[in-house]
Order: structure tokens, then sequence, then C-alpha cells
């Protein structure tokens, strides 16, 4: 049986009296791909940010691996959650090369290298260890974001539309790609999405936002 | 029809390119006519003084700068404190009040009797018959050009910052970076090539000045050139130690442009997520507020406060010497702003039109005049002159000082500031517009007359505008090629404080100051309108 890996327990988010989240539960089994999609500004990301600790929930509880992430005591912040998580928008430092990028997670120094050239030939990009991000393609930036964010080991990979402004040709490359890495590392992994054709090649299991209120998706 | 075509463009564009080339080409040819005995005096006896103060100044100047431009601007982008919002505009006024200015005001203020020391003694903090030292010193210097000059890196090291897109320093602290290892591994590095730009071109700014150096008594490369061209009168040895700054100015030009392509990579930001103010409170909000507001006190608010204090003194204040200086310098610099802006205009439409490699270059070729130092393209533009004259007229010297070189030497000079108001404006407005209306039968003349120019009208008001501010500032350029017994309000006040009569000056410094605040205006409006879009 799975084990239970991540809990939501009545996340409540507001800003200025805007409710954004009400009462949001969610619980996650590891190595499970689950998506969540919603309209813009449904507050999908939103959700992300509270879980990888980059917002504060205004209530409620954030467990991971039995182990309380933030309630209303507790914050652990975000560098100490061991979470990883790509967005749709340019992340990579402009000042540093593909390798140097993949390599600024990895804490430990031994076998830095070794660990980084690893994870670009998984995506496929091992030629691109010495180029600069403004040298390489929206596609390429995006496989580098995965393979820096995946070669940390997070716990929890959490895609926020990270294929959103690629076509569709490079999608369909990325996907198996995606899938076969994932399922190799066994990640638990949280999707946020507004494409449900992507969620629905990708996920397990689907949850809609709307209204403030998460809820499971039934087509 | 095609009144204007290509070929017409590409000779007017090489005419302007050998014109501003001229005057520096001629002071790096004057290497090689031969050093004489005032070279050789020169040489052997203050050269090494030139030198070790010029890299003096430069090095002191930098470090201050740094300090403060680097610190102000981390503290009015990253965090939010009492007066914050009041600081991120009222940090760029010391740029309205150049560094001969505040050097004449400073040495005024800490003179026996000036307002330090009468203050410090009704305070009882110094016995009657002590004072302050005095600032008339190399260090003096050093705090005066920093004080005037930071806002430099202030400013570019800002736009930095503004520039860095949340979502990265977000994925930073996921990938287990903390709040101070993102500071060090991705902000500094970030705004690192930015910093340099803007120390480049204080490096530039410092190395160029003349009048504050002067009146410290600090020799200097530019006191130097200014000694050997009117007090040896020799122009060769003149343009033989400006050549030797010049290469110097070259390389701080390289790295100013260098750093500033480097900034732009660095600076890629597609988020719609700025950086989150942190809130400072308790003893940290008071210290940020207080270092925020030294600058502006010592670069502008004191300053002024002094200069308004002596024209309180002075019972005759609008002189004809005042009123005459006054409209020189506005026939000049509204000349200069005129001239300018016609190039820069002629030189953008150009590259919109036939965006030809040609054009670009020597576009970027003639920007770079504004870190050339104002002493030297006058005394470059002079042998230009003189030479003019010999091949053109027999009757003497006609064009040499005239009010021509001098016009010259402002445009050579304030080009780039034309020209990247006119830049950055047509770039609002697409070319497909262009191509409508050549469809629809508009001849280039017609394009340029009844759409772009239309269109550019703002810009080419702040352009011309900005020139005049330039303009009213430069002091050595002016002292050297105006003709004669024509004063502006620099030279006026440079001859006021020359001869211990700086009282009398501060109406020409006002109005120096008062001109000094229409780029600060565009600036502050600049900050204020990236705020509410933010």
């Amino acid at each position: 049986m799975k084990k239970n890996l991540l809990n939501l327990k009545e996340v409540h988010f507001e800003v200025n009296s805007n409710l954004i989240l009400k009462d949001v539960n969610l619980d996650i089994d590891e190595g499970n791909f689950v998506s969540i999609i919603g309209k813009s500004g449904s507050g999908k990301t939103t959700l992300l940010k509270i879980i990888s600790g980059l917002k504060k929930q205004t209530k409620g509880t954030i467990i991971l691996n039995d182990k309380i992430l933030s309630n209303d005591n507790i914050f652990v912040e975000p560098e100490d959650r061991k979470l990883g998580l790509v967005v749709q928008e340019k992340v990579l430092f402009p000042h540093l090369n593909v390798q140097a990028n993949v390599e600024f997670g990895i804490t430990s120094d031994d076998k830095k290298n070794e660990k980084c050239i690893e994870m670009l030939k998984k995506f496929h990009i091992s030629n691109l260890t010495d180029k600069y991000p403004h040298e390489i393609s929206g596609g390429e930036a995006q496989r580098v974001a995965l393979a820096r964010t995946l070669v940390t080991k997070p716990s929890v990979l959490l895609l926020d539309e990270p294929f959103n402004g690629l076509d569709q040709g490079l999608k369909n490359e990325i996907y198996p790609d995606i899938k076969k890495i994932l399922k190799e590392n066994k990640m638990t992994t949280i999707m946020v999405s507004h494409d449900l054709s992507e969620v629905k090649s990708l996920s397990n299991k689907i949850y809609e936002l709307n209204n403030a209120t998460l809820k499971t998706y039934e087509s | 029809m095609r009144i204007i075509n290509q070929k017409f463009w590409n000779i007017f564009t090489c005419f302007v390119a050998i014109l501003f080339a001229i005057p520096i080409l001629l002071i790096f040819v004057s290497l090689f006519f031969g050093f004489n005995d005032n070279f050789s005096h020169i040489y052997d006896v203050v050269l090494f003084e030139y030198s070790a103060n010029s890299l003096l100044l430069v090095s002191g100047v930098s470090i201050l700068v740094l300090f403060i431009g680097v610190v102000t601007a981390l503290l009015v982008t990253l965090f939010k404190f009492t007066g914050s919002r009041v600081f991120e505009w009222a940090l760029i006024l010391p740029l309205a009040i150049p560094p001969y200015l505040l050097a004449y005001v400073m040495t005024e203020i800490f003179e026996y009797s000036g307002s330090i020391n009468v203050l410090l003694r009704s305070l009882n903090l110094i016995s009657v018959d002590s004072a302050v030292p005095t600032i008339r010193s190399l260090t003096g210097a050093i705090i005066i050009f920093a004080f005037a000059l930071y806002p430099y890196v202030y400013l570019i090291t800002r736009v930095a910052l503004m520039s860095i897109s949340k979502p990265i320093l977000d994925s930073a602290r996921v990938l287990g970076t903390s709040k101070f290892k993102s500071f060090t591994k991705i902000i500094l590095p970030l705004i690192r090539p930015a910093i340099f730009a803007g120390l480049a071109l204080v490096c530039m700014e410092t190395l160029s000045d003349f009048g504050a150096v002067q009146h410290f008594a600090i020799p200097t490369f530019t006191t130097g050139i200014f000694r050997a061209w009117l007090g040896m009168y020799d122009l060769n040895t003149a343009m033989q130690l400006a050549s030797i700054l010049l290469l110097v100015i070259f390389i701080f030009l390289f790295l100013e442009r260098n750093q500033r392509a480097n900034a732009q990579y660095s600076s890629v930001n597609d988020s719609k997520e700025v950086l989150e103010l942190e809130v400072l409170v308790g003893v940290k909000n008071i210290l940020a507020s207080v270092f925020c507001l030294i600058p502006i006190l010592v670069g502008f608010v004191i300053p002024l406060i002094e200069i308004i204090s002596w024209s309180v003194e002075i019972e005759n204040i609008f002189s004809s010497k005042f009123v005459n200086a006054s409209f020189n310098t506005l026939l000049l610099a509204i000349s200069a702003g005129i001239i300018t802006t016609i190039i820069a205009v002629f030189f953008n439409f150009n590259l919109r039109i036939y965006n030809s490699k040609l054009m670009n270059v020597t576009n970027n070729f003639i920007s770079l005049g504004y870190g050339i130092p104002g002493l030297v393209i006058a005394i470059g533009i002079t042998q230009f002159l003189t030479y003019f004259d010999l091949i053109f007229f027999d009757t003497g010297i006609i064009v040499t000082g005239s009010l021509f070189g001098l016009i010259f030497a402002y445009v050579i000079k304030s080009y780039a500031l034309t020209n990247n108001v006119l830049e950055n404006n047509y770039k609002q407005f697409s070319t497909s517009l262009d191509d409508s209306a050549r469809t629809l039968g508009s001849s280039q003349y017609n394009l340029l007359k009844n759409i772009h120019i239309p269109l550019l009208k703002t810009g080419i008001f702040a352009s011309i505008l900005l020139v005049i501010s330039e303009v009213v500032k430069e002091l050595p350029a002016t002292l050297i090629l105006r003709p004669f017994n024509f004063d502006t309000l620099a030279v006026t006040v440079y001859t006021y404080a020359s001869e211990e009569r700086i009282y009398e000056a501060a109406l020409p410094s006002l109005l120096i100051i008062l001109i000094g605040l229409i780029p600060i205006y565009f600036i502050s409006n600049m900050i204020r309108t990236t705020r509410k879009l933010n």
C-alpha cells in the first residue's frame, strides 16, 4: 500500500478580505501524479506557493511525511522544505550557464558534476552545458528548469503550468521524457494547469479548483 | 517622390561621423609631432603627481560611491521604511548640482567663518578661535565627488534590481537557498554589471572634472592640460596630455559599454510579479531612513540652503552680468539642444528606414562623446578650427573663438542623451505604421514630417530640455572655447569662485540648479510610472 506523503488540512487563504482558497483538503500518496485544473485566477498558483512556503496560508495545516510544515504556530521556510517547484516563467539564473544552473541546488559537493550530467542526459540536453539561458530555446529552458529541480531529489515536485507557452509539438516531445523520469524516480508530483488534455496525459488523479474550493474532477 | 535616398543618408552619416571624430583624432595625432621641452618638464616634474592624484581621486570616489549608491539602491528597492517612497526619487536630486558647484559651496560652508564653524561655535562644540579642518584637500574632493556623483550608481543599480524577476528568487529559495545566500548568489551577481557600468560613468566624470579639482588646488590631468595650454601657451603639450587622459577614459568607456551589454542579458524578466518589499521596523527602520537622508542633505539640501542664504546677502542680485550670462547660456543651450536633436532625429529615422550596419556603427560611435571630457573635446576642436581657418580664410582666425566651436563641443558631448531619448521614443511605435504610410503613397520626407515628427514630439521636447540642462552645467569646454568677453552661468560662477566673491555667484548657481532639475523631473516621473505599473 502506498504511503500518504502530503496532507493539506482545511487550508484557507484570503487577501484583503478576498477569498482565494476555502477549506482545501488534499491527501497525496507517494509516487502519485496529481493535477489541479481551474480557470486563470482561480488560486491554483497560490496553492502551490502555499505548499512550497512562498506564501503562508491564513488558516489550516500542511503536513509532509508526518511533519508539520506550516500551521498557526509553525512555519518551515521554503529552503528547508525539500520540495521542487517549476513554474512557467523564465526562472533560470541568467548569469549562470546550464551546468551551473542545474548544479545550483545540489548541496553536497560529492559527485555534483556527475549528478548534473546524468540528469541533463535524461532530458537529452547534455549538449547545452556551457550555454547561457539567453542562448537556448524556450523548450530547452523548461527542460533545464525541470532537470535543475529533479537533481535535488525533492520529496514532492510542484509544477505550475510548466509547459505553458510551448507549442504542441514540443509538448508531445517533452511529455514522454517527463513521464519516464518521474516514474523512474518515483516522484510525487502536483501539477496545476488549465489545459485538460495535458493534465489527462500525465496524471493519476485530477482535481478542480473552482470558487476557492477544491473538488475531485468529474469529466 | 523619393526626395532623400539612401545614398544621401550614407553621405550624411559619414560626414557627421568624420566631423565628430576629427577633434579626437587630432588629439591622438599630437603624439606623433614629437615631445617638446614643456612636455619633458611636465613628464619629469609633475606627470607622476597628476597620475597619482587622479588615481587616488578615482579610487576614493569609487569606493565611496559604491557604498552610497549601492546601499541606497538596495534599501529603497528591497525594503519599505519611513520615507522610502520619497527617497526613491529624492536620491537623484544631487545630480542637479555639478561637482564644481558643490565644491564651491562646501568650501564656503567649511571656511573659518562658514556656516559649519559658526554653528559649532554657537553650540559651544568648538572654541571661538578654532575651526573644523578645511575641505580643500584630496579627501575633501573625494567626498565632494562621491556625494555629487553617487546617483549614477544608484539609478543604474536600482533599474537592475527592479528587473530581477521574483520567480527567479522564489526558485532559488525552493532549491534550498536562504535569503542571505539568494542575495549573494543571485541578486549581487545579477546587478554587478549595472554597478560597474554606473561606476565607470562616475570614474569618467571624476577624471573629466576641472572646476572642483582646480578650486581645491589638486593637480590632476585636467588641471595639467589647462595649465599647459593657458599657462605655458603650448597647445601641443596640452593635446599630448589630453591623449593620455583620453586613453584612460576609453578604458572606462569600454568597461561601461561592455557591462551595460552584460546587464541586458542579466535582466530577463518576463514575470508580472514584482519583488515583495520587506517592511523594516524599529532601529532598522530609523537606520535605513537616516542612511538615505544623508546623501540627499549633503548633495542637495544643504548646498541649496547655503546658496539661498548667499543670495540674501547680495544687494544687486539681478546684475547686468547675471542677465547677460543667463541670456548667453540660454542662447547656447537652446541652439545646441535643437542642433543635437535634429541630428539625432535624422540618424534614428535613417536607422529605422534602412537599418544599415554603417549607420548603426556610426550612431554608436558618435554616441561615445558623452564620455570624453569637455576639456579634451575643447582642445581638439580648437586645433581643428585653427586648421580650418588657416585653410579657408586668408584674413586670419574667423571660426576659432566663435560660438560655432562651443556649440560643436556641446553637440558632441550631449548627442548620446538625445539619441537615447529618441531611440526609446521610436521603439514605442511599430514599423508597420511606416509600411502603411509608404503603401498609402507617402514619401520618406512625408513620413518623417507628417508621421514620425508628430509622434516624436514628446521625445524631441525632452531631448532638447536634457541637452539644455547638460550645457548649462558644462564648465571646462565653455571656459576654453567661449568667445572673448562671452560669459555663461557656469563661467560666471567659476569666475566669482576664483575671485573669492562666491556670494555674488548665488543667483547664477541657483539658475544652474533649477535647470539641472529638468532631467531629474523626467527620471522621477519614470520612477513613479514604473511604481504605478508594478
